[in-house]
């Protein structure tokens, strides 16, 4: 077997060479953390890892709609405890009124309660929201969604509720304003306006010289009424609260589902640190060996050991 | 004596070619393609005298150079495949990185853009909701355009190296005929003209790591260079001349055409030589590159396209207007894709239907979704559906009627809890086609309705303002088999992952095949490369022999002298 010494050079020459793009390629994915820096790396892990990035970000999205939908319901659900406590206070200057011994002053008094109630409710219904937009009305609306007319209050905004888009289902992000205040079911497959009710007892309550039969029968129906209000209102009360249990059950599956993709991810192309670094040292060893060899080797010829 | 005389004579001239040839050998270490030689001696034979056989010295009968055919073709057969594997994947490479992975990939931006959609729904009026969608269909049309141009340069650049090196491999084609003619020309004398052989072979190494060839010696030392096939590139003194071609059977890629005979040679007919990775490259893995591509950016833009003409939007002026469409690349290819609709505004995140429940309904029934399956801008009907049954119980059918007219009966209710409008009809081409996903459990009378906004056209445009039905079907895009039945995140990782496939196959026979030309390489250095060692070992051999033989002259005059002082 002959060696040439060109070739041995040569040959010599590109395994330096080798040794010096592996221990570059080590330094690359040591200083980037990263296994895997491009597809051709390791492809089943690039596009396992892309997966998962796809399936992070559209947690993050969707973990953002939750935060709307609760902050959303969060306030629906408050607002309307509000507006319960309010019907309640209707509801005694209801009874209230039904006291035969008052006179036409003191329940025209109890009409002004009323007609201050009925304002403070119509104040609640237009609450607005952390977007600026209105609570029982979608979002982000221009105008306040009930609006006081000629004709009484009328509800100026869009039917049903908002749906929004959380992972794969869809979670409320508003309530259906019209079925809480002007749309109120009467539980006989009609509806009423709350206000336009309250309105009418109001001037019915204030109207002087009624007959004590009459006055006590516009109150068994006005207490109908209210408890009719109160039964909406308290059960789209306790469907927001129920949204709201949900939304945390849902966050908590949002967030497992997100730190397994970014587990996924992470096994997929991130580098193992104690493995990278042995890596890195033994190839720097064997480039360094491969320098000596190289320079102690290249360094012999028989010419040096011929004198003259 | 003067056979002594003859014999040193002889010696010297002989040592002195041995020296001549060693310092050749010595001269020629680094050229590529040189074959060692050496000087063969051979004993003159002698005269014949009473007591024998007296020699008469040395001859040089040749100069061999140290040569193995077999070797050598064998040397050339792996280097034209290790540049073949070689090419290809320096081409991969390229293909490779123009397919960015994670944040900065394409399959990204197709989710940042579905995304930007969630916080539309949330907020349907929000001005920089709608200015983020489109934002994000400008950067996903910048990165198309990006990975577009990338793809282009390559196949350019492929282009322009296949003539490159075809002109390349006629300039060597030539050469060899010339060499050949040489050859023909200096072997009369009986010997071979060593380095010129040298020079051919050399000249073919270089040709076949262009193009697969093979070779066919002929008497006299020509040799004849032959394509794939059989056909001659080379016959003793003449050539034959390459042309690159677009091929007839398709434009887009090329093939090596013998100018004169008309043969066409494809990627397939090529198996080696750069000539032969480039075309593999041309004609395999770009094309299934740029289709994946553009299968993946056309369901992405036609998607959302489409999406855009199934919603509606109010415009700055109050009108309420049907979406347009979002990208367009003009009939130019995927290089030219542009966002033509970059108002906020236009962004049609409101359905041209909405769905609201009955305020009486007492059963559980809850809205899913209502999905728009197809619209042609018309006014679309307002729809009532109303479940049917006995009074008060579970709802066993329902009744719809359309703008308010007569109820028309339903008999029963479909499993999954899915409406469809036109009833019995095929939503995905009426003018107005929809279907509603409820969940729970319906009761007798319940009700729903699916209808346009209602009241006074600007009553209607503050409606649709906050409506967000169509955002939401953006959103369910991100989730839908657009790309042969793969979400568009999905098809882009299998994208990648195949061209990484690709890249990773090409390294792995680029690392075979180079190990294998490094062996051949190995195995003719071998039998034909210069040790510098050896050749100093020689070269103090040939030195001492030369010293010798001046001795024999030396001693064959002092022996004359001696003869001539006899008369003294």
């Amino acid at each position: 077997m002959r060696l040439s010494t060109a070739y041995r050079q040569d040959a010599g020459l590109a395994e330096l060479q080798r040794r010096q793009v592996a221990l570059s390629d080590a330094q690359e994915r040591l200083v980037s953390g990263k296994r895997v820096a491009k597809a051709a790396d390791d492809p089943v892990a690039a596009a396992r890892a892309e997966r998962a990035l796809a399936r992070i970000s559209i947690s993050e999205a969707s973990q953002r709609a939750l935060e709307a939908s609760r902050t959303s319901m969060r306030l629906t659900e408050s607002t309307l405890g509000s507006s319960v406590e309010l019907l309640q206070e209707a509801r005694e200057t209801l009874v209230a009124a039904g006291n035969g011994a008052y006179s036409d002053t003191e329940r025209a008094n109890l009409a002004a309660k009323l007609t201050q109630v009925r304002e403070q409710l119509l104040v609640l219904a237009n609450r607005s929201d952390a977007d600026g937009g209105f609570l029982f009305d979608g979002q982000g609306s221009q105008q306040a969604p009930f609006l006081e007319g000629a004709g009484g209050v009328q509800y100026q905004g869009g039917p049903g509720q908002v749906l929004l888009p959380v992972g794969e289902s869809m979670l409320p992000g508003s309530v259906d304003g019209a079925a809480g205040w002007t749309a109120v079911a009467d539980g006989a497959g009609g509806s009423f306006n709350l206000f336009d009710q309250l309105a009418t007892l109001a001037s019915d309550l204030a109207t002087p010289g009624r007959s004590s039969a009459t006055i006590q029968a516009a109150n068994t129906a006005g207490l109908a009424m209210l408890d009719r209000a109160l039964e909406v209102q308290g059960g789209l009360r306790a469907q927001a609260g129920e949204t709201l249990a949900r939304l945390d059950g849902v966050e908590t599956r949002l967030g497992q589902a997100k730190l397994d993709a970014e587990t996924v991810r992470s096994e997929a192309e991130d580098l193992d640190m104690v493995q990278a670094i042995s890596d890195f040292q033994a190839r720097q060893n064997g480039y360094n060996t491969a320098l000596q060899a190289y320079a102690q080797v290249q360094r012999l010829s028989l010419f040096d050991y011929l004198k003259g | 004596m003067s056979n002594l005389f003859n014999i040193g004579t002889r010696a010297l001239v002989a040592s002195q070619s041995a020296i001549n040839v060693t310092g050749h050998n010595i001269a020629n270490a680094a050229t590529p393609g040189y074959s060692r030689q050496e000087v063969q001696l051979s004993a003159t034979p002698g005269q014949f005298s009473g007591a024998g056989f007296v020699g008469k010295g040395v001859a040089v009968s040749g100069i061999d150079r140290a040569f193995d055919n077999f070797v050598l073709r064998e040397q050339q057969r792996s280097a034209s495949q290790s540049a073949m594997d070689e090419a290809r994947l320096a081409q991969l490479q390229k293909l490779n990185d123009s397919f960015e992975l994670g944040e900065t990939g394409l399959g990204q931006a197709t989710t940042a853009f579905f995304n930007a959609f969630v916080d539309v729904a949330a907020n349907p009026a929000d001005p920089a909701a709608r200015q983020v969608v489109v934002s994000r269909a400008e950067e996903f049309a910048g990165r198309v355009r990006a990975t577009q141009d990338e793809l282009d340069t390559t196949r350019q650049g492929v282009a322009s190296d296949l003539g490159l090196m075809t002109t390349q491999a006629n300039q060597l084609i030539e050469q060899i005929a010339r060499v050949n003619s040489l050859i023909r020309g200096a072997q009369g004398a009986g010997q071979a003209p060593n380095d010129l052989m040298d020079q051919r072979d050399q000249l073919i190494t270089e040709l076949s790591a262009l193009v697969p060839v093979s070779t066919v010696q002929t008497d006299q030392g020509g040799l004849n260079v032959m394509l794939p096939g059989g056909q001659a590139l080379v016959l003793d003194g003449s050539a034959r001349r390459l042309e690159l071609r677009s091929d007839p059977d398709n434009a887009a890629l090329h093939a090596l055409t013998l100018a004169d005979t008309g043969l066409i040679l494809r990627s397939g007919e090529l198996n080696g030589g750069q000539v032969g990775g480039l075309l593999r490259f041309e004609a395999e893995d770009l094309p299934a590159a740029q289709a994946q591509f553009e299968s993946l950016v056309n369901a992405f833009t036609a998607a959302v396209n489409r999406q855009q003409q199934l919603g509606q939007f109010v415009a700055a002026d109050g009108s309420v207007q049907r979406g347009a469409a979002l990208f367009d690349d003009g009939g130019l290819g995927l290089g030219r894709l542009q966002v033509v609709m970059r108002d906020p505004l236009g962004v049609a995140a409101a359905a041209p239907v909405a769905v609201a429940a009955a305020a009486t309904n007492t059963g559980t029934a809850v809205v899913q979704g209502l999905s728009v399956e197809n619209w042609d801008g018309s006014t679309p009907p307002a729809v009532d559906l109303e479940f049917t049954g006995p009074a008060g119980g579970v709802a066993t059918g329902y009744r719809w009627r359309v703008d308010g007219g007569a109820w028309t009966s339903e008999p029963s209710l479909p499993t999954p809890l899915t409406l469809s409008f036109p009833v019995g009809g095929d939503p995905s081409t009426a003018p107005t086609g929809w279907s509603l996903q409820l969940g729970g459990q319906p009761r007798s009378g319940d009700g729903f309705s699916v209808a346009p906004p209602a009241g006074t056209p600007t009553q209607q445009a503050e409606l649709l303002r906050r409506q967000n039905g169509n955002a939401l079907a953006f959103v369910g895009l991100r989730d839908q088999g657009l790309v042969g039945g793969q979400t568009l995140h999905d098809a882009y990782a299998s994208l990648v992952a195949d061209v990484g496939m690709r890249t990773q196959g090409a390294e792995t026979s680029a690392s075979l095949s180079a190990a294998a030309a490094e062996r051949a390489d190995k195995a003719r250095e071998a039998v034909s490369g210069v040790n510098l060692d050896e050749e100093a070992a020689r070269l103090i051999q040939q030195q001492q022999a030369y010293q010798a033989a001046a001795k024999i002259l030396q001693v064959a005059q002092s022996l004359f002298d001696t003869v001539l002082g006899l008369g003294r």
